[in-house]
């Protein structure tokens, strides 16, 4: 018998793999269109993507505008922000970060740590964000597009889910991925913070998909599902911790360093939810710095000061002020299960 | 800043500043690199206040500037890569500073934000994207009551320094925009965290 043409002949198998392709397409389309998906690709984007730009940078009547250049550079991103207004300057590079102060005359270095014989830097945490998301903390959903600095951009919705964290509403450039509009938002939906671009232009543009990376991808250190590590220093007796942390927040690294401008150790040990990151800070009370102990408001973000003893206990980290004061106030040396206050 | 240099920059504002003027008036700014920006943003910020139309005036202005800019690059003889960079940095400036005069013009209005944005955005105005949709910003540092000292301000520069490496790629920009900003040197600080429970 033979075969009908109607099954077998040329016509059908090309429909039937065009209907392939179209229906991969949309699924593809599709997964792009995600919240979790557009989360990767804005983290691909600003490991992978060079441009310049000015923004706004608004807090209450608190305002400056502000010029980036943030370069792809031998595989990794320099970046340089300045306030000409402020006189001031932030260079990130692969040696670290380092602050150009010219109002205080000060220049602030903080290198870079090779940890575990990896390269922590913005890259690897770039890419490692949206993974690093905890549906179960954040609710993630698309917002509304907008026009922004003469550019087309979509909009993604992070709401937390507890009063511990903040959320946030991201508008990224429709062809780069690059977020052109960020605002801090409170468990309310007040915008505490926001960045908005005036201008933009692009360099290098993201690799292809499927195409080789500018930079290989690399966990970051600060990553969801990654151990601990002490990196530098201070004896395991001398480490500290926070006892009380809220839901979902766990110890992602520690070390101890020294400072460009102090002689004195300091211990940092960090905990993250896998987007929010806050920062415990101890190191000997100083007298001699004047009155700190309370909550310190720096834009949005808080911090939280206590003394423990002979020690001054700092948390910090862009989060309500319940958190901050929560990892302050529950600081203990491992080990001792006393209150050293 | 002196008049001459304010009648400079009111008539940039009107639209009515001569090419010659124009040159030289950015000259004059660039050689005084830390006015030109809090001048160019103060004077927008004042002009559209004091108007409350000026904003898509403003607009056009920063167009014209580019266009003349553009158009001196182009010119047989000329430094086109002084005059575009110098140009490019203003029209930036200016655009920001427009979009500073948004915020604050919603945050301290009267009126609905969608209302004052559309009264700000008047038909055919070259980039009205700027002004898209710009929420009020909380003013969250009027909880906290004090100043911290200058040693205390310094430490937690360098713990916002120290911190920032760990931030994920969102809040990155916060932070570096605080430190740039010095925001840590104006930090506003309570003994006791009492009223931050209201948070």
């Amino acid at each position: 018998m033979r075969a009908s043409p109607l099954q077998h002949g040329p016509a059908p198998r090309l429909a039937c793999g065009l209907l392939f392709l179209v229906a991969g397409a949309l699924q593809a389309a599709s997964a792009a269109e995600t919240p979790r998906a557009l989360l990767e690709l804005m983290g691909e984007a600003i490991g992978q993507t060079s441009y310049e730009g000015t923004f706004v940078h608004v807090q209450g009547d608190d305002s400056s505008v502000m010029h980036v250049s943030h370069q792809l550079q031998d595989g990794r991103i320099v970046e340089h922000v300045s306030c000409e207004d402020a006189g001031r300057e932030l260079i990130r590079d692969a040696a670290g970060v380092t602050g150009i102060f010219a109002d205080r005359r000060t220049v602030l270095v903080e290198p870079r740590l090779e940890r575990a014989g990896r390269l922590h830097g913005p890259l690897s945490e770039s890419l490692a964000d949206g993974p690093g998301v905890d549906e179960g903390l954040y609710l993630l959903a698309l917002g509304p597009s907008e026009r922004i600095a003469g550019r087309d951009a979509r909009g993604l919705v992070i709401r937390p889910r507890d009063g511990f964290r903040y959320g946030y509403r991201l508008w990224l450039d429709r062809e780069t991925n690059v977020p052109l509009k960020t605002q801090l938002v409170d468990g309310q939906g007040q915008v505490l913070e926001q960045i908005l671009f005036t201008q933009i232009s692009y360099g290098q543009k993201p690799a292809a998909p499927g195409g080789q990376a500018a930079a290989s991808p690399v966990p970051a250190a600060a990553g969801a599902g990654e151990a601990p590590q002490v990196w530098v220093g201070e004896p395991a007796r001398q480490a500290w911790a926070a006892a009380r942390v809220p839901p979902g927040f766990r110890l992602t690294a520690r070390q101890a360093r020294v400072p460009s401008n102090a002689p004195r150790s300091l211990q940092q040990v960090v905990y993250s939810d896998g987007l929010a990151t806050v920062s415990l800070f101890v190191e000997p009370a100083i007298v001699a710095i004047g009155p700190i102990e309370g909550w310190s408001q720096l834009g949005a973000a808080n911090a939280y000061t206590i003394t423990m003893g002979d020690h001054m206990v700092t948390a910090m980290g862009e989060v309500p002020v319940r958190t901050v004061r929560m990892l302050a106030t529950s600081a203990r040396r491992l080990g001792d299960d006393t209150d050293p206050r | 800043m002196n008049n001459s240099l304010e009648e400079q920059l009111s008539a940039l504002l009107d639209g009515e500043l001569p090419a010659a003027e124009l040159e030289l008036l950015l000259t004059r700014l660039d050689r005084e690199p830390d006015r030109r920006s809090t001048l160019a943003r103060y004077a927008m910020i004042g002009e559209c206040l004091r108007t409350g139309a000026a904003v898509p005036a403003a607009l056009q202005v920063a167009e014209q500037v580019h266009v003349r800019l553009e158009a001196e690059a182009a010119r047989p003889g000329a430094r086109p890569g002084r005059h575009r960079f110098r140009g490019g940095r203003l029209v930036a400036a200016v655009a920001a500073s427009l979009a500073l005069v948004a915020v604050l013009r919603v945050a301290n209005g009267p009126q609905a934000p969608g209302q004052q944005l559309a009264d700000a955005v008047a038909p055919g105005v070259a980039s009205p994207d700027t002004l898209a949709v710009i929420e009020p910003v909380a003013n969250v540092g009027a909880v906290a009551t004090r100043r911290l000292e200058p040693r205390a301000a310094a430490r937690l520069t360098t713990y916002l320094m120290a911190h920032s490496e760990y931030a994920g790629t969102i809040s990155r920009s916060n932070f570096d925009s605080r430190l740039v900003s010095a925001r840590a040197e104006r930090a506003s600080w309570q003994r006791t965290a009492d009223a931050a429970d209201a948070r």
